[in-house]
């Protein structure tokens, strides 16, 4: 009716998935008032976190356009805040503190591959931000205020820190055969110039080793080479008929290749809100399942003991946003920032680029006439006031 | 904006209770609470929260293991058009998988790691049990197996029961977390992944209920129902066997017709009768009585609240399934 069901296909396929009513059919008044008095509840309680953090966060508009959150460093003069996001801005970019105070900004500096930027203010200092070393493992919960102390966004960490940078990854150079049973990969073919084709890896041969650990098909092949650096040295068990060798192979860095997401994916991708125009490809970012609004990612991000574990990177799709942690920024702050003049926005895909496809009509069966109209009339409206809800959940003073 | 919500809160104080009975959050160490939780449920359950790949199909989707010897519960979507499938791990190792049964009314199957070890597991609960507000934590492997990463975790609660076997929480899922588990706060299965709405708090999961009353036919290797995104058209649909009509200036349900051989029937349910109430809630009319029935199951008792001939008189129905009515 109005669901999508979930497995990912390889295949593009262009129809199965309408989007058409957003309310949930079966929710009962009852239920919908339990998990609001709980929503309340929750905010309530988790207010005394966000205190601290709240104090050097900040919102950046751009006249009357709420663009991003920004984080205060520094001398209480300096904001980082998501470049993508204020890179478009005119001679009016503001930044307004905690208190309310409006300042005028200029962008100082970006750090590019982060989608980062610094912006400058003369106005008074705020509080710059107190950075946490803590490493938030798996499941710990992650919240982000908004400037006034409310709660943003709320979040657990769903996948910890790695780098999101496919150059970044070490490479083997194998293309493995898919009509293969294993155990093992057998080769299909070799990337030119990569570090199989140096250490004399050929096709047919099969690869049964990385290192100590077997390896029981491509995917694990792919897998055994995430944590080795790229420049570092691996030993290869490969057996060539009968014989099986070692072979020392030298990682080198996995090729920039395009990947699409497939209509489908993209579709669910957007699903549920907004998402940040420039939302992949991070060099060292938490994954959490925080649902932040574009317009409010570049502020900080606490644990349950209010510490700045780091800041809001990207809303990347439905059920992902991206968190720098704060050493990763420490350090990056540590480097110097390219000039904005000749600065970039990464422009990511194409596909986020186009607009959002209009969703498919709803293929309801048409069932008697006023009752019918009636009852699209009434989840319309439910719709509606779900929306309602919602902006007013985030709601932020206007200036 | 404190005090517009105010009067919602006093509004809804009966159901807070209810809730805190679960587990609440009146404070900051409550949440403290629940983040351990939390945390420990996600590092216990990962290693068996598997990826499903058929290479047949060219689908990917997910599953979790719940026995030592590997038998792993997936959606019956995610195994649809495939014999065996590829059963990846979270750190990339992979095995060959055999598809056993499945009921597709309910998006459930079962798949067999064909291969001998000792796998990770995690241990099944209960889902009828469950309510808006109950506390899930959710996995799976979005968007396909990822060798860079496991699979995300994701928090949430319960958002509304039914339809049937079915559940809806705001653990926000997409394409690719088809079959993966969702999780109770003692680490217990409760539900497996199915479908999404657009809103973020429409995700929906089949009970592991369902899965414990289909076990042996789909051990069996038994193959049966229809994958179904209507619950209204669902053959496990729970139903009393009535034709409805609606009347302007009358409340309630305006029983038009009652099926022969039905639920209705036998508990004496007459053309004319006007059902009022179900289960102590009022129904105004025939949407919200579909909409009370699609949270219950075949096999479970309602006590419909009837006008007839300006009397009100009780009865007590136990619900069939829609496909024993009319197939």
């Amino acid at each position: 009716m109005n669901k999508s069901i979930l497995t990912v296909f390889g295949l593009l396929l262009l129809h199965g998935v309408t989007t058409a009513d957003d309310d949930i059919p079966l929710l009962r008044p009852e239920e919908r008032r339990a998990v609001e008095a709980q929503t309340e509840e929750f905010q309530r309680s988790i207010a005394p976190v966000l205190k601290e953090a709240a104090n050097s966060a900040v919102r950046v508009w751009s006249g009357k356009r709420r663009l991003a959150y920004g984080t205060v460093i520094g001398d209480g003069k300096k904001i980082l805040t998501k470049w993508s996001e204020v890179a478009g801005a005119g001679p009016d970019l503001v930044v307004e503190g905690a208190g309310g105070e409006a300042m005028p900004a200029v962008i100082a500096g970006v750090y590019e591959d982060n989608d980062l930027a610094i912006l400058e203010t003369n106005g008074t200092a705020l509080t710059p931000v107190r950075w946490s070393k803590v490493v938030p493992p798996l499941g710990t919960f992650l919240a982000a205020p908004q400037p006034n102390g409310r709660l943003a966004a709320f979040g657990v960490v769903s996948v910890p820190e790695r780098n999101l940078r496919e150059t970044d990854s070490a490479f083997l150079g194998v293309i493995g055969s898919m009509d293969f049973d294993g155990p093992g990969v057998r080769i299909e073919s070799i990337a030119p110039d990569s570090g199989a084709a140096a250490a004399g890896l050929r096709p047919g041969q099969i690869i049964l080793k990385v290192g100590d650990r077997a390896i029981s098909g491509l995917l694990e092949l792919r897998n055994s080479l995430v944590g080795r650096a790229p420049g570092s040295r691996v030993n290869v068990r490969v057996k060539t008929g009968a014989d099986e060798n070692d072979v020392e192979v030298l990682l080198g860095n996995r090729p920039d290749l395009p990947s699409y997401p497939g209509d489908r994916l993209s579709t669910m991708e957007r699903m549920g809100g907004p998402i940040s125009k420039v939302r992949d490809s991070f060099t060292s970012a938490i994954q959490s399942d925080m649902r932040p609004r574009p317009e409010q990612i570049g502020g900080p991000v606490v644990d349950l003991k209010g510490r700045v574990i780091g800041i809001t990177l990207a809303r990347s799709d439905r059920t992902r946003s991206f968190i720098m942690p704060a050493a990763a920024v420490e350090k990056l702050l540590l480097t110097a920032p390219r000039d904005p003049a000749l600065a970039k926005v990464r422009q990511e895909d194409e596909m986020a680029a186009l607009p959002v496809r209009r969703a498919a009509m709803p293929n309801r069966v048409p069932d008697g006439g006023g009752a019918e109209r009636l009852r699209q009339h009434l989840s319309e409206m439910q719709r509606l006031m779900e929306f309602m809800r919602e902006e007013m959940e985030n709601l932020e003073p206007e200036r | 904006m404190r005090n517009r919500l105010l009067p919602l809160l006093v509004a809804s104080l009966p159901c807070l209770i209810s809730v805190e009975a679960r587990e609440p959050v009146r404070d900051l160490k409550d949440i403290q609470t629940l983040e351990s939780k939390v945390a420990a449920i996600s590092a216990k359950v990962l290693p068996a929260t598997v990826a499903l790949l058929s290479e047949r199909t060219g689908s990917s989707g997910s599953g979790v293991i719940v026995s030592e010897d590997g038998l792993v519960l997936t959606a019956a979507h995610v195994i649809q058009g495939a014999e065996s499938i590829l059963v990846v791990f979270p750190d990339g190792k992979q095995v060959q998988g055999k598809v056993l049964g499945a009921n597709y009314s309910r998006d459930m199957a079962m798949v067999k790691i064909q291969d001998k070890g000792r796998w990770p597991f995690a241990k099944t609960g209960n889902s009828k049990n469950l309510d808006a507000g109950d506390w899930v934590v959710a996995l799976g492997h979005s968007a396909g197996f990822d060798a860079a990463r496991t699979p995300p975790v994701r928090f949430g609660r319960v958002i509304s029961k039914g339809p049937g076997n079915f559940l809806t929480t705001d653990c926000t899922l997409i394409g690719g977390d088809s079959g993966g588990p969702l999780f109770d706060l003692d680490g217990n299965i409760v539900a497996i992944h199915s479908s999404i709405g657009k809103s973020l708090s429409n995700n929906n999961h089949t009970g592991i209920d369902g899965f414990r009353e289909d076990w042996e036919r789909m051990l069996a290797g038994e193959t049966w129902g229809s994958l179904s995104l209507n619950p209204f058209a669902n053959p496990e649909m729970p139903v009393l066997g009535i034709g409805m009509a609606m009347m302007r200036g009358v409340r309630g349900v305006i029983v038009e017709s009652v099926v022969q051989g039905s639920p209705a029937a036998a508990a004496g349910v007459r053309t004319g009768d006007v059902i009022r109430v179900i289960d102590g809630s009022e129904v105004r009319d025939g949407r919200e009585l579909l909409q009370i029935l699609a949270k219950r199951q075949a096999g479970d008792e309602v006590k419909l609240g009837v006008r007839r001939d300006r009397g009100d008189i009780e009865m007590k129905v136990k619900l069939k399934r829609r496909s024993e009515l009319f197939e």
